[in-house]
């Protein structure tokens, strides 16, 4: 139980060429929760969307609520993400352990993960069907 | 159908953990109970009533366990917003349903194993309608 950076993005960070380069601030970024009893997420096996059993998404890739607001910034020798805090409308499914955020380029084979989160307070979460809210840490999503 | 609200008899203000069949791929560190989950374990985080709303796909998940003693209370439309993140951590106290019900928790109080089984032969739809009537 950690949260944790996929190695394929890590080696996407210094161009290692196995998916085209993510870039944060410009791109679309997406967040699916994960059932971690239909997949468990594999910080060295799992490269993309793809990577994740569709009965693991919650919601589905295809519905998958994209991040606004991203900002990159750098400070005290960090790059910091930030973003709006992302709200998931009307979320069905099964209880879920983490969520993945990933480079929505609105195919799953090229949608790049670049985190997994399992430790977020409010987690494992069993949905309602209302609406759920991630609300990102003041100090941003991550920093490198 | 947005939510279905559940309510437990006897349990309030904490979360009731629910160990259904499918096991985990891997065994889950669950940083909400501080446990490792073997079997997929659906936490229900019970108010101040002892009620809770869960999605179709839950509700339906429960059916294994006999709903673990909830009452099945109504169809709410649109369910409170749920946070996840750099929210503040709620004071969890866990309860602990295993698999197995040996203690008859599945059994609702007041009721015989009997009408906790029959209750799984009926659709939401009809749960919903014959509370309604008894209500």
């Amino acid at each position: 139980m950690a949260d944790f950076l996929y190695d394929v993005y890590r080696g996407n960070i210094m161009g290692k060429d196995t998916h085209s380069f993510v870039d944060v601030e410009d791109d679309t970024l997406g967040v699916f929760f994960v059932d971690e009893a239909d997949d468990t997420p594999n910080q060295t096996t799992d490269e993309d969307a793809a990577d994740r059993a569709a009965a693991a998404q919650v919601p589905s890739f295809a519905s998958a609520p994209n991040l606004t607001g991203v900002t990159v910034t750098l400070a005290s020798n960090r790059s910091v993400l930030d973003a709006t805090d992302l709200t998931f409308s009307a979320l069905s499914g099964d209880q879920v352990e983490s969520f993945d955020l990933f480079k929505d380029t609105g195919t799953d084979t090229t949608s790049v993960l670049i985190l997994n989160m399992d430790t977020a307070t409010g987690l494992p979460l069993t949905p309602s069907g209302g609406d759920v809210v991630i609300v990102w840490n003041v100090s941003g999503i991550f920093r490198i | 159908m947005a939510g279905i609200r559940l309510h437990h008899p006897t349990l309030y203000s904490c979360t009731l953990v629910v160990e259904l069949e499918q096991e985990y791929p891997e065994p889950y560190d669950c940083p909400s109970c501080s446990k490792i989950h073997n079997r997929k374990a659906v936490h229900l985080r019970l108010d101040a009533d002892g009620d809770v709303i869960v999605s179709s796909p839950v509700y339906e998940s429960l059916k294994i366990v006999f709903f673990a003693g909830l009452e099945i209370m109504n169809e709410v439309e649109k369910p409170p917003v749920m946070t996840v993140g750099a929210v503040e951590r709620p004071n969890i106290h866990v309860v602990e349903y295993s698999l197995n019900g040996q203690n008859g928790e599945f059994n609702r109080p007041g009721l015989t194993k009997y009408e906790s089984r029959d209750i799984l032969h009926k659709t939401i739809k009809e749960q919903l309608r014959s509370t309604e009537s008894d209500g």
